[in-house]
């Protein structure tokens, strides 16, 4: 079996907690649109209730969490952001120009160097954080004020590595 | 009353009777019930005044199984055919006996299913779990006074898919339904929370008999986030028993000891392990057939002797903190659950980790049947739903077995639930017609190091050229955590789809056939239950449907629409007259099925208003 990649959304998430779509936006207005609209649709909402409504409080909730967890990351908002904008940018099928793929073998060295001490795991992380805040930074600007979006595109190829990263990264530090 | 709170968000519906619901904290040696009576949670005791069910069944050559205290006595004396700590095999097949330890019981199988033979034959965990859980059924419905309407049914947070099917399979075979199955630590949170009004970042350090659990929550304005959890699904009170009777096996000489002296060995360490949490020093005395063993034990000799594992649980700590990326000194209070965090040692841990007090004034006992009865309580209706949203994550990922034995990830864990996600992938032959799924629980890269939930297949593929097909595999997992998979060929619409049955194999056919066979008066009750829950069901429906008609049928429905939902409301309230079990179920799927669309209607039409409302609010 290989993977193909994640089915796009159909759903415009910005619309359904009904803010404007941009990059930056305020986590509090977010939390508590998701907040009210879960209340709304909660499977605990309709214990008891018929069936076809228990399915479609299933698949609302669900989509719900999946628009919330979506536009909390700045990387997966982002790419949310682009796919409105008929860009689809995924690090399976991209391909990355040669100084980034030098970047990204010197960021999995360093890794590999880091594995088994915790200190050394930790420091690695606060670069990764402070790499990754530049990026959301320079992010923002290209997407809500110069509206560049191919050149955003590369950008998230980038962060999109530095999530993944991040995950071999909590892999190391649980076999610490 | 789905259609009735969709219309009315945050008020109460139709006034009703109030509904008997309990939270039932099924422990791995303890279990309680708990409910809410005049506002508010509080446990159900026996008519001894007990509230702690040992949860310990004896199966005897003749009568009824005998549960709790009494079958404990029992434990030296018949160690083969008195039943503890089952909770440890829930959900586990043949090949897991081996992790547990020692225990004295002869396992067979039947199939995948673990069995353990007693003196009545051979029984599964689920049907042990479901003697405990229909004795607390029946002490509630004596004390209440009527039929149960429901239950939610705690499980240690880091319970498998397999685990949690287990327990609702054993509430189910007790004649109980199933409200929801909802985490220990997230009980004890709703406890605690709305007994002390707490905001802010709160952990849950959960050691239970023979569970850990770690849970990280956000607690604001009635919402209970939980922000990650972890835990060792084999670490608990039991251990440091364990630990305890080798280390008085190593202080004496002599052959090895039968079943009943071991039972009696390791009761004494328990009783010496409980002495330590009250005074500073004890003695472990235990008769065994030929001699008397009395050992001085100090509480330093304890400490250091189970210091490993209070060590082991704060690595699923140090995780769940990481994955909430959060620090220690980000969490606002430290809530101890669980019988075992009375230990002295647990809590001078617990403390110099957390660097904070320790809040441990509700009975570390009682807090999660407590948390679990306010949960019932809620969702039967008895109180504004509103007030509390319980927002759980799933504990560990879901992921598929893709070439070369390798677990690709399709929901990590800590996803909050319910959730659903899809994956696309492709065949990797010419003309390949079938493919097969196998789903995976854990961590692990490697399949083989991951839990196994389930194995199924898509046939009838078209023929293509290797990766044309494309199959999208769809993952949902409930509220209760529970999974359901389903995939499909998207050119030629082919589809499969399974209910992950866990590997332990109890099929529906089995469970049905244990629940006739465990009703006393066997096929007759069986249907008169089955009817009474589907005329409860049906009357719900019907309430429901009636009550949105009149609230916006005339704005949502064209008149037609209207008139279907009408006929079909009057078909129902005739088989419900005739109290035809089959015309019953015929007539509620109908209007389920005439009733759907408008569902989706009213729900589109209350999100909206809800978020417009909002958004004024906001200018």
């Amino acid at each position: 079996m290989n993977t193909v990649g994640t089915p796009a959304p159909a759903t415009n998430y910005y619309a359904l907690f009904g803010i404007e779509p941009a990059f930056v936006l305020d986590i509090q207005v977010l939390e508590r649109a998701f907040r009210a609209l879960q209340r709304m649709v909660h499977p605990d909402q309709f214990v008891g209730a018929a069936a076809s409504a228990q399915r479609l409080a299933l698949a609302e909730a669900s989509l719900a969490n999946e628009a919330y967890r979506t536009l909390k990351s700045p990387v997966e908002r982002a790419r949310h952001l682009l796919r409105l904008n008929h860009i689809d940018c995924d690090l399976d099928s991209a391909r990355p120009s040669p100084a980034f793929l030098m970047r990204q073998m010197e960021y999995h060295e360093a890794l590999a160097a880091a594995a088994g001490n915790a200190q050394a795991l930790a420091d690695f992380e606060d670069e990764l954080a402070e790499s990754t805040a530049d990026m959301v930074a320079e992010l923002a600007r290209l997407l809500d004020e110069q509206r560049s979006y191919a050149e955003a595109a590369a950008l998230v190829l980038h962060l999109q590595f530095f999530e993944r990263l991040r995950v071999q990264l909590d892999a190391a530090f649980d076999r610490l | 009353m789905a259609l009735l709170q969709i219309a009315e968000p945050g008020q109460s519906a139709a006034p009703h009777q109030h509904r008997l619901a309990v939270g039932i904290d099924l422990g791995t040696t303890h279990s309680l019930i708990a409910t809410v009576r005049s506002g508010a949670s509080d446990v159900l005791a026996d008519e001894d005044g007990e509230y702690l069910l040992p949860s310990v069944v004896h199966y005897r050559a003749e009568g009824a199984p005998v549960i709790g205290s009494a079958a404990r006595h029992m434990a030296a004396l018949d160690p083969c055919n008195v039943v503890s700590s089952v909770k440890r095999l829930m959900g586990r097949g043949s090949a897991d006996v081996g992790a547990l330890g020692p225990t004295p019981y002869r396992y067979g199988s039947n199939g995948a299913q673990l069995e353990i033979e007693t003196a009545q034959g051979p029984r599964t965990p689920v049907e042990v779990s479901a003697e405990i859980l229909k004795c607390l059924r029946e002490r509630a419905e004596a004390t209440l006074g009527g039929e149960l309407s429901g239950a939610v049914i705690t499980v240690p947070a880091y319970f498998d898919d397999a685990q949690r099917q287990a327990t609702k399979d054993a509430a189910r075979l007790a004649g109980i339904d199933v409200l929801r199955l909802l985490n220990e630590p997230t009980a004890a949170a709703i406890a605690y929370g709305l007994d002390h009004a707490s905001e802010g970042i709160y952990a849950v350090y959960d050691l239970g008999g023979g569970t850990f659990d770690f849970s990280v929550l956000r607690l604001e304005r009635g919402v209970f986030e939980v922000l990650a959890t972890s835990g060792d699904a084999a670490l608990g009170g039991d251990d440091f028993d364990e630990y305890l009777v080798a280390w008085a096996l190593g202080q004496r000489v002599g052959g090895p000891l039968t079943h009943g002296e071991r039972r009696r060995l390791t009761s004494a360490a328990r009783r010496a392990k409980e002495a330590l949490s009250m005074v500073a020093i004890t003695e472990l005395v235990t008769d065994f057939d030929s001699d008397t063993l009395s050992l001085p034990l100090s509480r330093a000799e304890f400490d250091k002797l189970t210091a490993p594992l209070v060590e082991r649980s704060f690595a699923p700590v140090r995780r769940a903190l990481r994955d909430a990326r959060l620090k220690v000194a980000d969490i606002d209070g430290v809530v101890m659950v669980g019988g075992a965090t009375r230990m002295p040692c647990v809590q001078q841990a617990a403390e110099a980790f957390f660097g904070k007090p320790l809040l441990c004034d509700l009975d570390p006992d009682k807090v999660v049947a407590l948390g679990a009865a306010i949960h019932a309580n809620g969702l039967v209706g008895n109180r504004n739903a509103d007030e509390l949203l319980l927002l759980d994550v799933i504990p560990l990922s879901l992921g598929l077995e893709t070439m070369g034995g390798l677990v690709e990830k399709i929901i990590p864990r800590n996803s909050t639930l319910p959730v659903a996600r899809g994956q696309d992938f492709t065949t990797f032959k010419d003309g390949q017609t079938a493919m097969s799924v196998h789903v995976v629980q854990g961590e692990r890269e490697l399949v083989s190091e991951c839990r196994s939930l389930a194995h199924f297949e898509l046939r009838g593929i078209p023929p293509m050229a290797a990766g044309a097909a494309r199959i999208r595999v769809s993952f949902q997992v409930d509220a209760d955590g529970l999974l359901a998979v389903a995939a499909r060929e998207l050119s030629s619409g082919v589809e499969a789809a399974v209910t992950v049955r866990p590997s332990y194999g109890l099929a529906e056919d089995d469970i049905a056939r244990m629940l006739a066979a465990s009703l006393a008066n066997a096929e007759a009750d069986a249907a008169a239950r089955t009817l009474r829950e589907e005329s409860v069901e049906a009357e719900r429906l019907i309430e429901a449907t009636v009550a949105a008609l009149a609230a916006d049928g005339a704005s949502l429905l064209s008149q037609d629409e209207q008139a279907a939902i009408e006929a079909a409301l009057t078909a129902l309230r005739s088989a419900l007259a005739q109290a035809d079990l089959h015309a019953l179920r015929a007539a509620a799927a109908s209007l389920n099925e005439y009733s759907q669309s408008y569902a989706a209607r009213r729900m589109d039409a209350a999100v909206q208003s809800a978020l417009a409302g909002r958004r004024l609010a906001e200018v």
